[in-house]
């Protein structure tokens, strides 16, 4: 289940993964298809000081990537429909045998097909202080993401380097009262290192990001016709409906994080790298009516994070992997006007993967991996009273095969099926004040996390190297989600397609 | 643990940025939901100390109503006068506490065996239950002698749906709640005084309402009777809208019009016209507002009224009734009118929705009576079309 949010984080805050985006797409995987060189604290954790570790080579890259993932197997708040259309630039550059510099530019539209109510962008992130109206339709954001990242070794032992995000956006919602959006995200991170010796590293780094969004409700020539509710959710029940027509609502968020990270290489066999911190994030959000500012919540999570990964070339041919990842989260919100708690949430995430894959001949290459991804959600929303809890277990099992037809085609397919049994499932709620669990407004964004699925997925890359000038590469992804119909209509469903065409060019 | 990451990591970042500051709040020591929240009413007219030698009100009744939620409830006070609350959450919430003095009791404070004597919250409308405030909240109520035979029952000022700018249709409504024949006549109909324009109003006044667009019914003393039971509707324009404005209203038939004989105004001859005193608020018409604005009716000879700057003020005691309607009904620091007259508000209706505020219609005693708790947030609802000289 988590796997789905992970899937939407990645496709709609581009901007957070853009440094990684020149890895290859094994993303299906995280033990197999591992050249050693990958096993450092560049891809495992992401300190910036270790870019000069990026395996990819000198390039120049035009990307240009369309996702679409629809279906009714979906959260109250989703939309029908999720769509992503982007069109990135990419370089990387040794400036010195010391210096390597990486950055990118893209232009995005994001578009939310059939979003009924909400118009918070980040609306899926456990902030429970969402905005809308009582309108369906759908919205867009079409903004630019750049990245830009640093690293020099200095004294042949430190590294130092950082990094930066940044993206803006502006939203608009299509029909009637057009509320607007702006948005805008950085993220910066810097760190060090300290090559011992040429086994063992040791680092560390922070980052921070800032997060602005504002929401613009203003009347249009409609509002004579149209009557307008704007709904502010504060809880999985209760939104408070107003019938009012303007409204400025300011959503400030940030996050802090620390890190320390080891990358070991003990022998010519075993490769690996760790890293393990925490930090904290908050949301601020004040809304503004008729020139006076009123608070509308704050949200908090205080996290700790860490993984390991590790690869073992056992023969030439024969590649062994591990790896764990680990994500543990105690959130909680205060009311808007009084001095309370109104939501709490535990919810810690571990994930365990094995896999090996065997070089059958030159040209073929296969390999297996299995996994199992576990997560407990103990949410108590006390705002509405409601409190549930889950324990969703998630084994996986992958396999794929990368294939080199001749000195120009060749081409990486894998398939992967998922199982989410979900246990301990609770869901409580206190009718005091009338009403019942059959008739809580979000009740589907808790049943989605308590529900049981299958998941398959297929990836096809063929690639084809255009001699000396570059590479032309595709990739195509596609997921399909079904849930068993203990909650859900027989023909729920949740597909996602994800199609990405680059053309790559080779820097000497 | 949250503090040291955010040391650490502030350290580390804005020693070389030097830049920003986290703002961050403390978790608070208090779940929502979790509380018990405790009303304690006194007695601010003395009865309760002849009595009972202490200035709490037991065996009270308690209404209150979230002003953010639909929810209601419903408590009578101890012996000790504590209405004790669990299981709501944070919230203003409207509150009308009544105790009603028998004749016995009467006659042992006042000598007299009266029976219509009762301790009502005349001074505060709105109670603030706020979980992480443990004290007990204070509530005080006065001494009310009766109430208003006649009170404005219904408003629609709105406007239709689907007719762009149509404003013509608007109505109040009176109506007579005793057991007897009223009569309209030289009974003041105003507007609540507020320029929004500067951000002036007198909702706080201790002695006078604030007032403008002064009109008045005709008659000179029992011309226009209002029999018990009776609805009486008085129209901005006394004509059929539906010609106008497909999803309006037949208002031909109404019993009164505002007529403003220095605009263009329509005047149907076959409706009494309303006396207008002094309106400076429309160059065009009659016109209370659409999403906003309070409506007072009240009994005093016109030389009474005083001027006041740029507008009029008139004793509360002249007060007969008084509304206030907002589009956001849940800001009630908003007000315009003071909670001597309106503790609370009606509406949330906006512009050109074809909706009306109607006051509730209770059973009180056995006999059908409109609530009338002077707080409009408990005393109307919305009605989805107005109904002019009926009830929903």
């Amino acid at each position: 289940m988590k796997k789905i949010a992970l899937i939407i984080i990645i496709c709609f805050n581009s901007v957070l993964i853009f440094s990684q985006q020149l890895k290859e797409p094994t993303k299906a995987f995280n033990t197999i298809f591992l050249d050693k060189n990958e096993v450092n604290s560049y891809y495992i954790g992401g300190n910036p000081a270790y870019l000069k570790f990026d395996n990819s080579d000198e390039l120049l890259s035009i990307q240009s990537t369309y996702t679409n993932e629809t279906g009714d197997y979906k959260k109250y708040i989703d939309p029908e429909t999720n769509r992503l259309y982007q069109l990135s630039f990419t370089g990387k550059k040794t400036l010195d045998s010391q210096q390597v510099f990486k950055g990118s530019f893209g232009i995005q539209k994001l578009e939310r097909k059939k979003w009924d109510w909400f118009f918070t962008k980040y609306y899926d992130n456990w902030n429970p202080f969402l905005f809308g109206d009582s309108t369906s339709g759908n919205s867009h954001y079409n903004g630019i993401v750049m990245n830009a990242g640093y690293s020099a070794v200095l004294g042949g032992k430190y590294l130092i380097g950082a990094n930066i995000n940044y993206s803006v956006d502006e939203g608009l919602k299509e029909v009637t009262p057009h509320p607007t959006s702006k948005n805008r995200d950085i993220d910066f991170s810097f760190g060090g290192g300290y090559l011992l010796n040429d086994k063992i590293s040791f680092g560390a780094y922070a980052s921070v990001y800032d997060y602005q969004e504002i929401i613009d409700y203003a009347q249009d020539d409609f509002a004579l016709y149209q009557e307008t509710i704007l709904l502010k959710y504060t809880s999985y029940n209760r939104p408070y409906v107003l019938p009012v027509k303007t409204e400025n609502r300011y959503s400030y968020q940030n996050g802090y994080s620390g890190y320390a990270n080891m990358t070991a290489k003990p022998n010519g066999w075993i490769s690996t790298a760790l890293y393990v911190g925490g930090g904290f994030e908050q949301a601020t959000i004040n809304e503004d009516i008729s020139y006076v500012i009123y608070s509308a919540g704050h949200y908090e999570n205080t996290f700790y994070k860490g993984g390991v990964s590790a690869l073992f070339n056992i023969t030439d041919r024969l590649n062994a992997g591990l790896y764990y990842d680990f994500k543990i989260n105690d959130m909680w919100a205060r009311h808007p006007s009084y001095d309370v708690v109104i939501m709490q949430n535990n919810f810690p995430e571990h994930i365990i993967k094995a896999g090996v894959d065997y070089q059958f001949c030159k040209s073929i290459k296969a390999g297996v991996e299995a996994g199992i991804d576990i997560a407990k959600y103990d949410y108590k929303d006390y705002f509405s009273q409601i409190n549930w809890s889950a324990k969703p277990k998630k084994t996986m099992l992958g396999m794929g095969s990368q294939v080199k037809c001749n000195d120009y085609f060749s081409f990486f397919i894998s398939f992967n099926y998922s199982h989410q049994s979900s246990e301990d499932n609770s869901f409580l709620f206190s009718p005091e004040n009338g009403g019942s669990a059959a008739n809580i407004i979000r009740k589907n964004d808790i049943l989605f996390y308590q529900t049981n699925y299958n998941q398959y997925a297929v990836s096809f890359t063929p690639a084809y190297q255009l001699k000396s000038l570059g590479l032309v590469k595709l990739n195509i992804n596609y997921s399909y989600i079904k849930p068993e119909k203990e909650f859900w209509a027989n023909s729920a469903k949740r597909e996602t397609f994800e199609a990405n065409l680059e053309f790559r060019l080779n820097v000497y | 643990m949250k503090k040291y990451f955010k040391i650490l990591t502030l350290f580390g970042l804005f020693s070389l940025t030097g830049c920003g500051l986290v703002d961050s709040l403390d978790k608070p020591d208090t779940i929502e939901g979790h509380e018990t929240f405790k009303i304690l009413l006194k007695d601010n007219s003395g009865f309760m100390e002849k009595l009972y030698g202490k200035e709490t009100v037991p065996n009270a009744s308690v209404f209150l109503k979230s002003s953010a939620f639909d929810y209601e409830i419903n408590a009578v006070s101890d012996t000790a006068g504590i209405v004790t609350i669990s299981g709501v959450n944070s919230d203003n919430y409207h509150i009308t506490a009544s105790r009603n003095m028998t004749a016995d009791e009467m006659l042992k404070i006042t000598g007299v065996a009266s029976s219509n004597y009762k301790l009502t919250n005349q001074q505060a409308g709105v109670v603030t239950l706020n979980a992480s405030n443990k004290a007990a909240v204070e509530l005080k109520l006065d001494q009310t002698i009766g109430g208003s035979p006649i009170v404005l029952s219904e408003l629609y000022v709105c406007g239709p749906s689907g007719s762009g700018l149509y404003f013509h249709d608007k109505y109040i409504e009176v109506y007579n709640q005793s057991d007897s024949v009223q009569y309209l006549d030289k009974i003041i109909v105003a507007f609540a005084f507020s320029n929004n324009y500067l951000g002036i109003s007198y909702p706080n006044d201790p002695t006078y309402a604030h007032i403008k667009s002064i009109w008045m019914f005709p008659g000179t003393g029992k011309d226009y009777p209002i029999k018990p039971g009776q609805y009486i509707v008085c129209a901005e324009d006394a004509i059929d809208h539906r010609v106008s404005a497909p999803n309006s209203i037949d208002l031909s038939k109404a019993d009164f019009e505002f007529y403003k004989n220095d605009a263009p105004d329509i005047d149907n001859p076959n409706v009494p016209n309303m006396i207008k005193i002094n309106d400076l608020v429309s160059a065009v018409d009659w016109v209370p507002g659409g999403e906003k604005g309070a409506i007072i009716l009240a009994k005093i000879a016109v030389d009474s009224i005083q001027p006041y700057d740029d507008h009029f003020i008139i004793p509360y005691a002249n007060v007969l009734d008084g509304v206030e309607y907002m589009l956001d009904v849940t800001k009630l620091d908003k007000k315009i009118m003071s909670s001597k007259i309106d503790a609370g508000a009606a509406g949330g209706i906006q512009f050109y929705t074809g909706k009306s505020m109607e006051r509730i219609l209770i059973n009180a005693d056995g006999k059908a009576r409109l609530k009338d708790d002077n707080n409009s947030s408990l005393d109307f609802h919305v009605n989805d079309h107005p109904t002019p000289g009926y009830h929903y």
